[in-house]
Order: C-alpha cells, then structure tokens, then sequence
C-alpha cells in the first residue's frame, strides 16, 4: 500500500511534436495542500488533466491511492475544479449539483442532501433555481468547486480556481478552499497565478517550467534554500550600528531600518546583538526576511531562463 | 447509468424534435386519409395495395426516412463532439464511472429517444389516416399488419445512423463536423440516386448492375422491401409498383414474352435482386458492429 495518494511516474504528454509535460515525477501526501505553479503553457492544466484522466499520458504511469489513473476507483478519490467549467446551459444551480452527485454515484436521497449540504457551504441557496450558465464568474468558479466535492472525495484538483476574479471573490474562494482543507482533511493540489494568495493556504509548492518539474518541496525549506539573507534592523541609534558594519556587510536603508544583505546571516545577528549590548542600544527590530512564493518563484524562473541563457551560449 | 440515460433521453425528446415527429406523423396522415376516400372502387385487393404502397412510400420516405435520419444524425453527432465542444464532457469524465458507461448509456438514451419519436410519428400517422380516409375494419388491420415491418426497418436504419454518428461524433470535436456525414448519407440515401436514376430513366441509358453496390438508396429500399415481407410483401399492379420503383429500386420492369402478352410496351414489376438481401443485412450488420466497437475503443483512449 503506498503512502501517497497521488503518485505519477515518469509522465510524459506530448501533442504532435509539442511535449507539454516531460517525464513529470510527483508524489503527493495525504493531507498536504501543495501549490502547483508555473507559468503559462507551463503544463500544469495537462498534468492535472492527466491525474484526472482527461488526458492519457505519452509515456509513464500514476496511481492514485493505488488505482491506476482514469479508473473508477481513482477517479472516486479526486474532485476537480478546471480552470474553465462549462455548464449546461439548461441546467439551474440545483439541478446541476443534483446531476454531478447523481453521476458521481450518490443515490437520489442522499444526492439531494449533499446538494443542499454544498448549497448551503458555498453560499448558494438565494441563487439555486438559476441556470448556472448565467451566473457571474464568481460564482461559476463556486458551483465548479461545489461540484467538485460533491462525493466527498479524500484529493482536490483546482486548477486556477481564483483565475479571472476580483480580490473580494478570490479570498472567498480561498477562504472557502481553507474552511474545506481543514474541515475535510483534505489533500489538494491548486495552481494559480497569484502567489501571495497560494502561499497562504499551501505547505508544499512544486514548480513546473516548460512541462519540468524545477521544484518539489516543502514551501518552509523551498524558503530557506533560496533565501538571499536578508536581516532588517532598527536600533535607537541606527547611524551607530551603520558606523561598525557598513564596510563588513552589504546595506540599504529602507524607511529608516537598515536592511542588510549577506550570506552570514548568523554572523550578522551575533554582530548586532553584540553591538546593541555594548553599546547600551535599544533593539526595536531584528527580523529576517521570510522569502514569500511570489519571490521564490521569482527567483526560480529568473534561474531558469539565465540557465537556458547559458545553454543556448554553451550550444 | 440511468441518470445519464435519463439526460441523453429528455435531450433526445426536445420540444422541436416531438413537434417534428408530430408533424411528420400529421403530414403522412393526412396525404394518405385524403387519397384514401375514393369513391369508386375497383377492387378490394387492388385497393389494399394502392393505400399500401402509398403508405410504405409515405414511411420509407417521411417516417423512416428524412424524419428519422435526420433526427437520429442530430442527436447522435452531439452526443459526445456536442459535450466536447460545450467544455461538459470534461467533468462527465472526471466523475468515477467508466468512458465505456458513459457511452453506453447515451446510446441507449438516445436510441429510445428517437423510438419514441419514431413510434410518435408513426402513431399519428396511422390515426390521421384511418380516421380522415374513413377506412373500414379489414382496410384497418390491412394497413396496420405492416407496422412490426415500419418498426423493424426504423431499428436498422436507426442502428445503421446512430452508429456512424456515435463513431464520427467520438472522432470530431465538433458536431457539425459529425453531424455533415451523415447529412450527405441522407442526401445520398434518399436523394441523388432518385435523381440520377430519373435521368437515366429518360435518355434510355441501361444501368449497370455493378452501380448496385454505391447505390445506397436500393440497398435501403431492399431492406425495406425485406422487412415488408416478413409482414406479408409488397403487392400490387405493374403500374401500382411503377412509381415505388421509380423511387426506390426495388423492384424493376421486365419485359414479358411478346408472344405470350400482344403489344410491344407489355412489362410487369419484379423485385430486383441485383444483391441478395441477405448479403445486404449481414454488410449493414457488420458496419453496424464496427462503428459501435470502433466508438467504444476511440472513446476509452480519447484525450478530453
């Protein structure tokens, strides 16, 4: 029995001679929100698509929770939320929900119950005789993830599921998306384009460039390895501290704190706390700058085009 | 899978397509009760068969013909190009039941949708009829005995179109793109052959038998003549016979032994075998068998 409820091996995908996804190996752990980022045409959507089966791989396998992708048996542990749902245009709110748990297995009864269940979670009662096909984006993007977890199912899917909104619907729906991890226990793998509002909600990121994973890790560690050191201080005599340091470290002064640059971040704080110490200073502030996913993913994707930089030289 | 048996089904019964089928129903009905309320009759047999004709013609034609190949074309290229296209078939798929399910559920949706519609059609057909012609008992279970042979020949050609527009509707993305075929099969089936055959007809040009295996519109007819046989054949007058074979090639003129019957013009009507009809059904049987396994086996790899 494996411990991973997604496992994909080896993946490839290729349309004609365009390879989307190039010998993809991920495995994700139960109960883990793990952020899926990447730019555009990236292969992010494909992956996804291809964990749900929409999509058979070119080349490699998966398993999800030990059933092979695109079974039954996987497919009744994922829900999906595609980055573009489509609606049938006859269909109201309710009556789409009904038909998805319907389809998903659920008998009449308890479809009804789940129906009004998600109605209810997702804020969607006032507007359920509606045709969803007429609904604003917003709530679109709702009723796609209500759909979603219609049978309860143990792996979330959302691809770019806060694409197209405005702030106040994105942190509904990620607000949502948080009450479901921690409610449900979920395990769930988003992708989306807006970092600052991913990194709030996922504990593991994997990066993908050009249809390559460039980075599979805990989002604290992917953090701490690419983390430049960067120490902001602020002392009750700033112009002091800049006096013993200056020609050591790296600095700028940022709104009155000093933000220093350097690779001996741990130096650097035993050299301030001595300095303060000494000096009878008063330490307003010592915090090391957290690298946030928007950086990181900056970071990251500048690496990778310099490095592309260097091979299209080297070639 | 009822539910999406159920949602193929109320797709398939779609106000336009009952009003269709009401109309079809309606428009046969009432050309045959209005030809049928003669005055003089010569025959009892002699008019049993010219209603009977009038009537199969109505259905190879109307019923069984535009109607429901045009029907069963519209409904079976959307079945999955129509979900492709909208973006539906997406979660259709990401939900635990297998492509093979879902598939088979649609097919049987939309093939009793379309008996419905056919049945409807037929129904409305036979009343309109009975009633405005004013027939009488033994008219009535005349006409009525060929129904099971209308149902059975709707089956083939219903199995034969939905399983080339299953096929075509799993390869295209789109279903105009499935659905163009078998418009152009229809035209084909019911149209050009006529047409040429008229036109041959008129310049004295001898057909050659070997055009039997393109023509589409006899291979339907003899299909149609089959199954009408196994309700009791199609009969009638050499001039009664005429116009169906005109239209349908099905039966043929053969002229008669100048010395047995006086007069240079003396033919009579004969089925034309050109193909044995069972070699017909087993080719149609087959095709049938293929575009269903071809669906299945495109469908279970199809990248949605």
């Amino acid at each position: 029995m494996s411990e991973y409820c997604i496992e994909l091996k080896n993946v490839t995908k290729k349309f004609g001679k365009f390879t989307a996804v190039d010998d993809v190996s991920i495995r994700l752990e139960p109960g883990k929100v793990y952020g899926f980022v990447g730019p555009n045409g990236a292969g992010k959507s494909t992956t996804m698509a291809i964990i749900m089966g929409a999509l058979f791989p070119t080349k490699g396998t998966g398993r999800v929770f030990n059933h092979p992708l695109a079974t039954p048996g996987a497919l009744k542990e994922l829900g999906y939320s595609p980055e573009f749902t489509s609606f049938y245009s006859d269909m109201s709110c309710v009556e789409y929900l009904y038909y998805m748990a319907t389809l998903a297995g659920l008998s009449s009864d308890e479809a009804i119950k789940r129906t009004n269940e998600l109605l209810d979670q997702f804020d969607l009662k006032q507007h359920a005789n509606r045709k969803v096909a007429k609904f604003s984006t917003g709530m679109k993007k709702k009723v796609s993830l209500a759909q979603s977890m219609i049978h309860r199912p143990k792996v979330l899917l959302l691809d770019e599921p806060t694409a197209n909104l405005d702030p106040t619907s994105r942190q509904e729906i990620l607000d949502t998306v948080r009450k479901m991890v921690e409610e449900e226990n979920l395990t769930v793998l988003i992708s989306s384009h807006v970092l600052t509002e991913l990194e709030t909600i996922i504990n593991h990121v994997i990066m993908i460039d050009h249809g390559h994973i460039i980075l599979d890790a805990p989002i604290h560690e992917a953090q701490e390895k690419f983390k430049q050191g960067i120490l902001l201080v602020d002392t009750s005599n700033n112009d002091l501290v800049l006096e013993k340091l200056a020609n050591r470290y790296e600095y700028r002064i940022e709104e009155e704190d000093i933000r220093f640059n350097t690779i001996e971040i741990e130096q650097l704080k035993k050299d301030i706390v001595g300095i303060v110490y000494n000096e009878n200073l008063t330490l307003n502030m010592l915090k090391e700058e957290v690298l946030s996913l928007d950086s990181l993913y900056k970071q990251i994707m500048e690496g990778e085009t310099k490095n592309e930089g260097n091979i299209q030289k080297n070639a | 899978m009822k539910v999406i048996f159920r949602r193929t089904l109320e797709e398939s019964l779609r106000i336009p397509a009952i009003i269709i089928s009401i109309l079809a129903g309606v428009l046969a009905g009432v050309a045959l009760g209005r030809t049928a309320n003669y005055n003089t009759i010569p025959a009892f047999s002699y008019y049993m068969n010219a209603l009977l004709i009038r009537q199969h013609m109505a259905v190879f034609f109307l019923i069984n013909g535009v109607v429901l190949m045009t029907m069963i074309s519209a409904i079976s290229s959307g079945l999955i190009a129509g979900e492709v296209h909208e973006g539906t078939l997406r979660i259709l798929i990401t939900k635990p039941n297998s492509r093979s399910t879902i598939l088979v559920s649609k097919i049987l949706g939309m093939l009793t949708g379309t008996a419905i519609l056919s049945l409807l059609a037929l129904t409305i057909m036979y009343i309109i009829e009975i009633f405005m012609g004013k027939l009488d008992g033994n008219l009535v279970s005349g006409l009525l005995s060929y129904a099971p042979a209308y149902l059975l020949y709707g089956t083939i050609v219903t199995l034969f179109f939905s399983s080339l527009g299953v096929l075509l509707s799993c390869i295209a993305k789109r279903k105009v793109v499935a659905l163009l075929p078998l418009l152009a099969i229809m035209i084909v089936t019911l149209g050009l052959p006529i047409v040429f055959r008229i036109v041959m007809e008129f310049a004295s040009v001898e057909m050659s038998p070997i055009l039997s295996l393109v023509d589409l519109n006899y291979h339907f007819s003899s299909i149609f003549r089959w199954c009408c046989d196994l309700c009791g054949g199609i009969h009638g007058t050499a001039g009664q016979l005429e116009s169906l074979a005109m239209l349908t090639n099905m039966f043929e003129a053969r002229r008669m032994d100048p010395d047995v019957v006086r007069g240079p013009a003396s033919a009579i009507m004969k089925e034309n075998n050109s193909l044995p009809i069972m070699g017909i059904l087993a080719v149609y049987g087959l095709l049938i068998c293929i575009n269903y396994l071809s669906s299945f086996i495109i469908i279970r790899k199809k990248d949605v």
